[in-house]
């Protein structure tokens, strides 16, 4: 469904992401995880039209979208949890949820969008007219990824919904991962922490200085092999 | 010393001028340009050096004018006598407004350029409804004019001729100087001309002071050349604009700038008007700062160096270090931490921090994403202030000094994302540290020290280049020549790896291996674990803002704590 | 002591001529604020509405039927104005020494054309004036009143309520984000810049109904608006009327008490202390 070729991505004359292919499935949830500077954010970003793709191709249902406008790929069912939640932190978290449905195939199932995000985080129906910037870490986090459920997406991207939370509270975020997958939306989780990501990872892909160092089935890897790709030899 | 001797016969050479006799025009017309040329060169010794852009220097100039003419009609003083009051009182004002405006924190900008504009305003104000104006103005005919020359319009001339001289001589002694090393790198970065050891709030305020007191001069003279001063044509908006606009035309960033700006504008609107253009001059002025703001940021001077060759720069004398601590480790603490506690807006990024750094070691300071490892570099170099806790270095304490301080007593970092003053040429770059830094070298000796850096590090080749056309590694290794060139005895790295190669790592490790070898103390921050494990002599373990584990690197990458606090928890 | 009626009309005058500055700031406000741009251009703009109003006043047509031509020109030019700023990546500092050229090659040619003599408006709107027991109310400075408050309701709802206020709201904010969730940035800018552009069309409308017009005029009114919007909040449309409002009724109340000259140490002292005091308020 969502098909990554090749892609090599810079920023300025330094290459972050080098040759990199990878594929996610329908309601299928892929892990990427790595040391930190080892590319994921960059590619989280590139998937979703946040930062040039210099070469390759990205194909959504067999489409290239790599040329498009930013503002155009959200139109082919892309959606971005960004790392650090970036919400509008002066508007209400209703306005930031509405924002989401703004494409135009969106807007006019806002309303029940609205309805199911409150389903899946109910906490946050009773704070909707209250300014995101005022909510707690998990809160915030909770309208992260809210809003990007309300553009009705086919691949939601996540970048480390972990961060800065207490346990207890990514225990909850996680346990919804799989009734959004099940909802029909695939998902691509960037994690630093591994054990949790490959608990809800139908697939992993482990990143080291722009590169895969390895990919498969969380039952199919050993913990030596994931030590190694991630800690380096 | 050439330049300025050449400045001094180029004044002495038109002072001639008078003596040629010519028609009175000529000499008003080179009394505006030189008026001018002060007004713009003293704007630009704080504004353009140092990038605080001051839409107030009317006030200033202001300031000059309404006192000589309150002395001479009020008082009786000589007119010559006035001048020099004028320069302390101007001084002093601005000196006031500076110290309060500069502790202010992040007034910069264009919020900078308003509070500027705004004091001119309530200046205006005040002098328009006090006895100093009242309303009608000030005559000054009754002023006698100082014989200086056969006729006014030349005693004028030879005035302002003479402020310019000063104000050109005192503009280039201070480009060159500390102080304006120290401005230039509070343009592109003031936090961290700080850290290295600039002190900014003082060096912002001397070159306020020494602006305001040239402005205030050449207001005193003014007053007589116009003989009446009214609070409208004082402070009316044209002054601070027209001085922004010369010197930008000029460009800021050279001690001829502005001159050049002045008189091409005097040049340029004196043309217009004689041709009964005068209209026309104002819009092609207006044009020119346009086109000059989008194509030439840098100025006609600027863009004249720009194009002229760049001159070699002079080798260093090869790598000699003196052995200034013991390579061998011993017991004693260089730095410790205790209780250190920092929060942002409710997140608690460090909650109580133990820590020891000995003499001679590398510590490594690792731990997953979000758990306090820069914030704790930040804190230590002086960037944040610790909410609480206790640091203490080489027998100091540290954590309520100002980062200016901490640096010259030693203490020098590196930033994860390279932070290189922009405008400023490699070498300019490495030399400042070693100005500011814990050597504190003179210029000369500096800039020696600089290149010893730069070869060290490998970027000799590239001395004159700027840092945007370094590639990432090349920008790493600048900052690590930056905080050595310091010679400190604590050497702080965040995260100096990410981003680089693998072979490039290697050769950083190297690297660092060697920096410790001659005598200075590590603390780093990474992430690529393989070179904590080749490098860290003992390992700190943070993780939501507490110190979890430390030891030796094999020791304590372990120990199932600190595995999970990476690689999460093994069970729910 | 002032009379009561004397207090009274000057509280009047002191809404009328805050409502114009409110009209004055609330372009200003919404480019700086929402687009980073700092438009000193903005006034040189107005007065050059107003020198079009007197001209095509003075030729037959109603005055407020000029707005049918100058608005559409000034949305041209305030697009033109933001397509530049990002094509050169100008910053917002960078923007105020550009414009400030932009004000002197305006200003040039409103003396080219117009001469530096001072210009009135002679139009019918000028003789009417209302009697509310012992005030009295000019129809023109009724009409800015009118318009000021209409046109900042009318945008505070337009930011508040609509999908493109909101949009606008969000691309300022975090302009690649809005992005991401299918906000065209760049066509919103344009638009905005293009409204700011317009407003001072209008408040030159009203400064031609009002005010005598010399080319002078147009840096008396720089400072106080700066206050005004610097007071009010960068970006909000109704901020500037309130704070526009407040100043022109300190201004007249201190005026009346004291002599009229005293009158401008009140916004700069405001604005003084609030960017001492609260800088990040702004």
């Amino acid at each position: 469904m969502l098909e990554v070729e090749r892609i090599r991505v810079s920023y300025g004359a330094a290459a972050a992401i080098v040759d990199v292919s990878l594929t996610i499935g329908d309601r299928e949830l892929v892990c990427v995880v790595g040391p930190n500077g080892a590319g994921k954010t960059t590619l989280i970003n590139a998937l979703a039209g946040l930062h040039r793709i210099d070469s390759g191709a990205l194909r959504l249902d067999g489409r290239d979208v790599s040329r498009l406008a930013p503002h155009r790929y959200c139109d082919h069912g892309i959606a971005i949890v960004p790392e650090g939640r970036r919400l509008f932190t002066g508007m209400t978290v209703r306005e930031n949820l509405e924002l989401g449905a703004y494409r135009r195939a969106a807007r006019a199932k806002r309303a029940r969008s609205l309805e199911r995000v409150c389903a899946l985080f109910p906490v946050l129906a009773e704070r909707l007219e209250a300014r995101a910037g005022a909510l707690s870490g998990g809160q915030q986090q909770m309208v992260a990824i809210g809003r990007a459920l309300m553009s009705n997406p086919r691949v939601l991207l996540c970048d480390e919904i972990s961060l800065g939370l207490a346990p207890i509270v990514i225990r909850d975020l996680y346990q919804t991962l799989p009734r959004i997958k099940a909802a029909g939306t695939s998902v691509v989780l960037v994690e630093q922490d591994i054990v949790q990501a490959m608990k809800v990872a139908d697939r992993v892909y482990c990143f080291q200085e722009g590169r895969l160092s390895l990919t498969g089935r969380p039952r199919d890897l050993t913990r030596e092999q994931i030590h190694r790709a991630y800690f380096g030899s | 010393m050439r330049t300025l001797g050449a400045l001094v016969a180029a004044g002495v050479a038109l002072a001639g001028v008078p003596l040629l006799e010519l028609p009175a025009f000529y000499e008003s017309f080179f009394y505006l340009v030189f008026f001018w040329t002060v007004l713009a060169t003293s704007w630009n010794i704080l504004s353009g050096y140092s990038g605080y852009f001051s839409f107030g220097h009317g006030a200033f100039f202001g300031t000059g004018m309404y006192t000589t003419a309150t002395l001479t009609m009020k008082a009786g003083m000589p007119f010559l006598w006035t001048l020099p009051v004028c320069a302390g009182i101007a001084a002093l004002f601005g000196v006031a407004i500076g110290a309060v405006v500069f502790r202010a924190g992040r007034l910069r900008g264009e919020l900078f350029a308003l509070l500027t504009l705004a004091v001119s305003y309530v200046l205006a104000t005040v002098i328009l409804n006090t006895p100093i104006d009242g309303g009608p103005g000030v005559s000054l005919a009754a002023v006698a004019i100082p014989r200086l020359a056969a006729t006014p319009p030349s005693t004028f001339y030879l005035l302002a001729l003479a402020a310019a001289i000063v104000t050109l001589a005192v503009a280039y002694q201070v480009q060159y100087s500390p102080l304006g090393r120290g401005l230039f790198a509070i343009h592109d970065d003031e936090d961290v001309a700080e850290v290295l050891g600039v002190p900014t709030y003082r060096y912002k305020l001397a070159a306020l002071a020494i602006s305001c007191a040239l402005a205030g001069v050449a207001g005193g003279i003014h007053a007589l050349f116009v003989s009446y001063v009214t609070v409208g044509e004082t402070f009316s908006i044209v002054v601070p604009l027209s001085v922004v606009l010369m010197s930008v035309l000029g460009g800021t960033r050279h001690w001829l700038g502005p001159a050049i700006g002045a008189a091409l504008i005097t040049a340029l609107l004196y043309a217009f008007t004689a041709s009964d253009y005068a209209v026309a001059g104002r819009a092609a002025v207006g044009l020119i700062l346009i086109v000059v703001i989008l194509f030439m940021p840098q100025g006609v001077l600027g863009q004249l160096l720009r194009w002229t060759a760049r001159p070699q720069p002079k080798p260093g004398s090869g790598l000699e270090f003196t052995h200034r601590h013991a390579a061998v480790q011993d017991l004693a603490p260089l730095l410790s931490a205790s209780g250190v506690s920092k929060a942002f807006a409710g997140v608690q990024a460090l909650a109580g921090v133990d820590l020891v750094v000995r003499r001679g070691e590398i510590l490594g300071l690792v731990g997953p994403n979000g758990s306090g490892k820069s914030t704790l570099i930040n804190v230590v170099s002086g960037h944040y202030r610790a909410d609480s806790g206790r640091v203490v270095f080489a027998g100091s304490e540290i954590e309520r000094l100002s980062a200016h301080r901490i640096a010259r007593l030693g203490i020098a970092r590196t930033y994860q994302i390279p932070r290189p003053f922009a405008h400023l040429s490699v070498l300019e770059n490495v030399t400042l540290p070693a100005m500011f830094g814990h050597a504190a070298l003179a210029r000369a000796e500096a800039e020696r020290e600089a290149m010893r850096w730069l070869e060290y590090t490998g970027l000799a080749s590239k001395a004159l280049a700027l840092p945007g056309e370094l590639n990432l590694h090349q920008r790493k290794f600048l900052e690590l020549a930056r905080a050595l060139a310091a010679r400190p005895q604590l050497l702080l790295l965040d995260e100096v790896l990410s981003g680089l190669t693998p072979s490039e790592i290697d050769g950083a490790i190297a690297l660092v291996r060697d920096i410790c070898a001659q005598g200075a103390s590590i603390v780093f921050v990474e992430h690529v674990m393989r070179a904590v494990m080749q490098l860290a002599d003992r390992i700190v373990v943070l993780s939501y803002g507490r110190v979890i584990a430390e030891g030796s690197p094999a020791e304590v990458m372990g120990r199932p704590a600190v595995v999970e606090a990476y690689l999460g928890k093994a069970h729910a | 002591m002032p009379s009561l009626a004397l207090l009274a009309q000057s509280l009047a005058s002191g809404i009328f001529i805050g409502a114009l500055y409110g009209l004055l700031g609330l372009g200003l406000s919404l480019a700086w604020g929402l687009l980073g741009q700092i438009n000193l251009a903005h006034f040189a703009l107005a007065f050059l509405g107003a020198y079009l109003t007197y001209q095509l006043g003075t030729a037959g047509l109603d005055p407020l039927a000029t707005l049918a031509i100058v608005l559409p020109a000034f949305f041209v030019f305030g697009a033109a104005l933001h397509w530049l700023f990002a094509r050169f990546a100008v910053s917002a500092f960078n923007s105020l020494l550009v414009t400030f050229g932009l004000t002197v090659i305006i200003e040039a040619a409103i003396q080219w054309i117009w001469s530096a003599d001072f210009r009135r408006l002679e139009s019918h709107y000028a003789d009417i004036r209302y009697r509310v027991g012992t005030l009295y109310i000019p129809l023109p400075e009724l009409l800015t009143l009118a318009l000021a408050v209409a046109l900042s309701l009318a945008l505070w709802a337009a930011l508040r309520y609509t999908d493109f206020g909101k949009a606008l709201r969000a691309s300022a904010e975090d302009a690649s984000m809005a992005q991401a969730f299918g906000v065209n940035a760049k066509a919103l800018a344009l638009l905005l810049s293009g409204i700011s552009a317009a407003l001072a069309g209008v408040a030159g409308l009203c400064i031609a109904l009002s005010y005598t017009l010399a080319p002078s005029q147009i840096y008396a009114w720089v400072g106080v608006v700066f206050a005004v919007v610097m007071l009010g909040g960068l970006g909000s449309a109704l901020g500037p009327l309130i704070a526009g409002i407040v100043i022109g009724v300190s201004e007249a109340l201190t005026m009346a008490f004291t002599a009229p000259s005293w009158a401008p140490l009140v916004s700069f002292s405001l604005l003084i202390a609030l960017l001492l005091l609260r800088p990040e308020k702004i």
